[in-house]
């Protein structure tokens, strides 16, 4: 049976591998189910509880970070341009620093359960209406976009037709995030992740095996291969200038600032402190193993054709390799080197295929945060239950996944590559958004009709861009090719040096050099140069204890019902190893720390008691709403 | 009031000339000249970023973990910076099997 990708499987193994992908469906989808159990209200549904510990969302984060086709993607940009395809995973560092210190305690400590409740409370409704506007577009574009190059995916690699599989697709991920919420989609995404870093640790093993070893495939790969960086302007698609500007600024703002999904990942942790450690795992560690992992085969790929070149044939004991599609290098190479083991191959690509689930069930979990939060709370039903907005919350989980579903119609009439479809959209979208986010954060000055004018009219004259691309070029006339492609990325430039000059000077134009008292007040605890505000908000009150103290486990719990609600008591000698102070917030949960905070939450110190060392005292209620188990011991941890 | 124009007019004033001098100084091609655009820009976001969380003291050293998170910012980049020398020098100076 040919596929349009230039491998020759059989009809069994086509049985095999298909079973293989439908049995990790259905796996996927009752593992998710599992963690219904612990979504038992709104906050839970979307938030977790803000209880995990920083690893568990960070390697979600795997999962979730490699896109819908990325294997296929930068295996093929491997081929083509070598180890620089590895360059949007490694070049985020730089917006570190805002990120850390500034959105990130911003919107932690702010309590903001969406980005655009951020624009109300921070400018008026008028920002939050518009900021709800282009987010939805940029995140439904991404589940539709997703969707459908899932279709692409499955029907390349096993022939069956995109009509059936998108549906299937969807009903399997909406199922799971419906019913599991936030919880859920870490969970299955940290399974994911390690799945696919397995599943893409597999190919590459066999692809340097055959090639006969590191040295081998080092030495076989071209100077231009080997170099991290592509040419700064001659590729249109793909140049070192536009890469930065694109995907390093304004790609990194919109997927950390923005991203609503990645966004409440973070608002899970259990403090800004693991919230930090989740950063800079992710940036250091989780994107450059994730360049390696979906980037690797293509160019193992590279040094194959070469050395099979000056050999003068295939490498012995395999099949020569020939890619003639080049998307689908990361296939044709797995198949090969993997000596076309079904079984194997079928795991790879089963692998595979949870990359594309792992990116559209965050984005569905967020998409439905926003409809609940931005308009049906506040615009719609105002004063209901917390059991009615968890059932509206799954309504919406459905609405956010059909819309996708429709938006593939839409998707599947564009002409283009894929890649292109990608990017003309996003950097049409996030350049007056981001830069926005921006000047509200960390300018204190900028005010609301700043805001609405930047993100209006920069979005509107990012947009005219499009049909008159000479706008760009003072700022990318050194970037090659007259057609109005070349400027895809260095668009995003353009944009966000728009915006900034439209939110600057409508900022100085509409308020006096000194800010009224109450546009200190609305900006309080929403600007870095507010965070101490911030973190007072956050606490209820009173100054924040800083001082670093122990973490203190194998405690055992003791029902009091003395203790009032939310607060616990514990020794002195505990509260002096924690540093803590009463009415300091402390994170409660379960001693066995494998469990990252599934059974946990944040509770105030109440008094001293006078009995055990070893015993933390809560009240029933509290108990429950940690989700401890009995005769289970527990650990503390003083926040702040 | 000029302050916030005048900051905007220099990152302008910069983004025009910066590309315009690498490419006057090395060939578009030249790896040492993409490395420079990359981690030339990059460095004015980074610092810029630095600046900006210590002024603001919301970056304050001595202050719970936060000194510690600022060796990390600071050593991150300093990092990728000579991981990304460290390659394109290699690159440049392992030969290559067959010549090509």
């Amino acid at each position: 049976m040919e596929h349009g990708m230039g491998l020759n499987i059989g009809q069994d193994a086509t049985f095999v591998i298909g079973s293989i992908i439908v049995g990790y469906f259905i796996l996927i989808s009752v593992f998710g189910g599992y963690f219904a159990r612990f979504s038992r209200n709104i906050n839970d549904f979307f938030y977790s509880g803000q209880r995990f510990a920083w690893w568990l969302p960070a390697a979600s984060m795997i999962a979730t970070g490699i896109g819908s086709y990325s294997f296929l993607k930068y295996s093929e940009q491997g081929f083509n341009t070598g180890m620089s395809s590895s360059l949007t995973y490694m070049n985020d560092w730089f917006i570190v620093p805002f990120f850390m210190f500034g959105w990130l305690p911003i919107v932690y400590f702010s309590r903001v359960k969406s980005i655009p409740e951020y624009f109300e409370r921070r400018f008026n409704k008028t920002a939050r209406y518009v900021a709800v506007f282009i987010i939805m577009a940029y995140m439904l574009f991404y589940i539709g976009y997703n969707l459908f190059t899932i279709g692409i995916a499955i029907e390349g690699m096993v022939g069956w037709p995109m009509l059936w599989t998108i549906p299937i697709v969807a009903t399997f991920l909406g199922a799971y995030v419906t019913f599991g919420g936030q919880t859920a989609v870490i969970f299955t995404d940290l399974f994911q992740g390690v799945m696919l870093y397995v599943a893409g640790g597999l190919a590459i093993f066999a692809g340097i095996y055959a090639l006969g070893g590191f040295d081998e495939f080092w030495g076989w790969l071209p100077i231009t291969h080997r170099l991290p960086f592509v040419h700064l302007t001659e590729n249109v698609k793909f140049n070192t200038s536009g890469l930065f500007w694109g995907e390093a600024l304004a790609g990194s703002i919109a997927f950390t600032f923005m991203n609503q999904g990645f966004i409440m990942r973070y608002l899970t942790i259990k403090s800004i402190h693991d919230c930090r450690k989740a950063v800079v795992f992710n940036v250091l560690v989780t994107l450059p193993v994730s360049a390696i992992v979906v980037g690797a085969v293509g160019w193992i790929a590279k040094s194959l054709v070469a050395k099979q070149a000056f050999v003068g044939g295939a490498l012995a004991g395999y099949n020569p390799i020939v890619i003639e599609n080049t998307f689908h290098t990361f296939l044709v190479v797995a198949w090969e080197t993997l000596l076309q083991n079904t079984w194997l191959f079928g795991f790879v690509v089963a692998a595979l295929t949870a990359a594309l689930m792992s990116t559209i069930d965050t984005l569905i979990n967020a998409c439905a945060a926003i409809m609940i939060y931005d308009i049906y709370k506040p615009l719609i039903k105002q004063d209901e239950t917390d059991t009615h907005y968890l059932k509206a919350a799954r309504w919406a989980s459905v609405i956010a996944t059909a819309t996708g579903l429709i938006l593939v119609i839409w998707f599947a009439q564009q002409k283009g590559s894929l890649m292109s479809i990608h990017y003309k959209g996003i950097m049409v979208i996030i350049p007056a958004i981001v830069t926005t986010i921006f000047l509200g954060a960390f300018w204190r000055r900028f005010n609301a009709t700043a805001a609405v004018s930047a993100m209006v009219l920069g979005s509107i004259l990012t947009l005219l861009s499009v049909p008159y691309p000479e706008l760009i070029k003072p700022l990318a006339a050194f970037v090659k090719g007259p057609q109005n492609g070349v400027y895809i990325y260095m668009r995003a430039l353009f944009g966000m040096c728009i915006t900034t000059v439209i939110g600057v000077s409508v900022t100085l134009l509409t308020t006096k050099y000194k800010a009224t008292k109450a546009e200190l007040k609305k900006s309080k605890g929403l600007t870095i140069c507010t965070l101490d505000d911030a973190m007072s908000i956050y606490r209820g009150g009173g100054k924040p204890n800083h001082t670093v103290g122990e973490k203190v486990g194998d405690l055992n719990v003791v029902i009091d019902e003395s203790i009032p609600t939310k607060t616990f008591s514990a020794s002195a000698s505990v509260m002096k190893r924690l540093k803590a102070n009463p009415s300091d917030i402390v994170y409660v949960e379960d001693n066995r720390r494998w469990l990252g905070g599934l059974r946990a939450g944040h509770i105030k110190a109440h008094d001293i008691h006078q009995g055990e060392d070893d015993v933390v005292m809560l009240s029933a209620q509290t108990f429950h709403d940690l989700y401890l188990l009995e005769g289970k011991q527990v650990r503390l941890e003083k926040i702040f | 009031m000029l302050k916030p124009l005048l900051v905007i007019l220099t990152y302008l004033a910069v983004i025009f000339i910066y590309p315009r001098f690498l490419l006057s100084t090395g060939g578009p091609g030249d790896p040492w000249v993409n490395y420079l655009y990359m981690y030339g820009f990059g460095a004015i976001t980074f610092f810029t970023g630095i600046k900006l969380i210590l002024s603001s003291k919301a970056c304050q050293l001595g202050r719970g973990h936060d000194s510690k998170w600022f060796g990390f910012l600071v050593g991150g980049f300093f990092f990728f910076a000579i991981f990304h020398a460290t390659w394109v020098y290699l690159s440049l100076n392992l030969p290559v099997k067959g010549g090509m």
